[in-house]
């Protein structure tokens, strides 16, 4: 379980940015998981439901978004949707890939009342 | 907003136009795009930034439960404790069971229970070293908490990740759990002195312990009988001072 954890994080990610903005009420957050992030995504928001539930920010709005992996072959420039954490280039078949995306785990944008 | 009957979009469609664009005009979003590990990996660079001032080099030891951490420890602390200053952080939910372990092999040693935690965090490492009094120029062993999946994601700033697996939990380990092994520096293949007893092959595991991290540096042991302990030793002090090996 350390998506509670990571869940807590955000809460005080929250906590520190919205402390030097004094007077607004937190309306959302956009969050950003990515496929190979190594978080499971209902944990994660079973966990961050829970605590927001007794923040300042329960009628916060969380909007996740799962981030599709994507992977490139070194060897031939292919571009391709991997169908595991470790798979090799379904063109030329070699085993160096790159990550381009699928491991985001960030806190995008808080949306505030002004 | 309501995402069950989407009610929010009824008054959205029957409400004037002008009065919808206020609404969103009195809304502003802050682009932060920050790590939600954000915090730890600071915590972990302060960390880091410490061991290297104060010249520790620090290891952090991951596992499944029950892959013989501890033992490969009590046989590494036998073999360099007088040779090398030493001490270590032990990590488990529960007990201080392999404290005592270790402080029988007569090494410095600090027991931090996570209580139902799976992982150590950067946070418990900076208040364990303070605790605990890491001397200047020293290896610090970390163990973590024995779990697979967790501990990877979390940096304590160690300069040196190493994963333990034990031939009897099968030859596709580091195919099951690939996050952890991708990121480990040196992987130790524990308990070799059973394998007349299993259907798992050495080279299996090293096939697919490559295929998933070409670049782990590979030692095989068998902690009970000593086998392959004291490569492992040499590897360390060349580590911590090349000059002597």
């Amino acid at each position: 379980m350390h998506e509670l954890d990571l869940a807590y994080s955000v809460v005080s990610v929250i906590d520190s940015e919205l402390s030097h903005r004094q007077g607004v009420s937190l309306k959302g957050f956009e969050l950003e998981i990515g496929e190979f992030s190594g978080v499971d995504y209902d944990a994660f928001k079973f966990s961050l439901d829970a605590i927001l539930r007794f923040s300042p920010y329960a009628s916060a709005e969380m909007i996740i978004s799962l981030i599709e992996a994507l992977y490139r072959c070194r060897s031939c420039n292919e571009a391709f949707r991997p169908t595991a954490r470790f798979c090799r280039c379904p063109s030329c078949g070699s085993y160096v890939v790159e990550i381009v995306r699928g491991e985001e785990l960030k806190l995008k944008s808080l949306i505030i009342d002004k | 907003m309501c995402k069950d009957c989407q009610c929010d979009k009824y008054i959205s469609e029957t409400m004037p136009a002008d009065e919808v664009s206020r609404d969103v005009e009195k809304e502003e979003k802050i682009k932060l795009e920050r790590d939600i590990l954000h915090e730890n990996n600071h915590a972990a660079t302060d960390n880091r930034a410490y061991f290297r001032r104060h010249h520790i080099f620090s290891i952090n030891m991951v596992s499944s439960p029950g892959s013989g951490k501890t033992a490969i420890l009590e046989e590494t602390l036998k073999r360099l404790k007088n040779i090398y200053p030493l001490s270590v952080i032990e990590g488990d939910l529960q007990t201080d069971n392999d404290a005592r372990r270790i402080k029988a092999t007569g090494v410095d040693c600090l027991q931090i229970n996570t209580h139902n935690g799976c992982h150590l965090d950067a946070f418990m490492i900076s208040k364990a070293i303070v605790k605990l009094h890491v001397p200047k120029n020293s290896l610090l062993f970390i163990e973590n908490v024995g779990n697979l999946v967790c501990p990877a994601l979390f940096d304590l700033g160690e300069q040196l990740r190493v994963v333990v697996m034990s031939v009897t939990e099968g030859d596709d380990k580091p195919l099951k759990y690939p996050y952890m092994f991708e990121k480990a520096d040196v992987c130790i293949i524990n308990k070799t002195d059973l394998l007349p007893y299993l259907p798992s092959r050495i080279e299996t595991i090293k096939e697919n312990l490559l295929s998933i991290n070409p670049n782990i540096t590979v030692f095989e042991m068998s902690a009970s009988t000593g086998t392959g302990v004291k490569r492992w030793c040499e590897f360390l002090l060349n580590l911590v001072m090349p000059v002597v090996v």
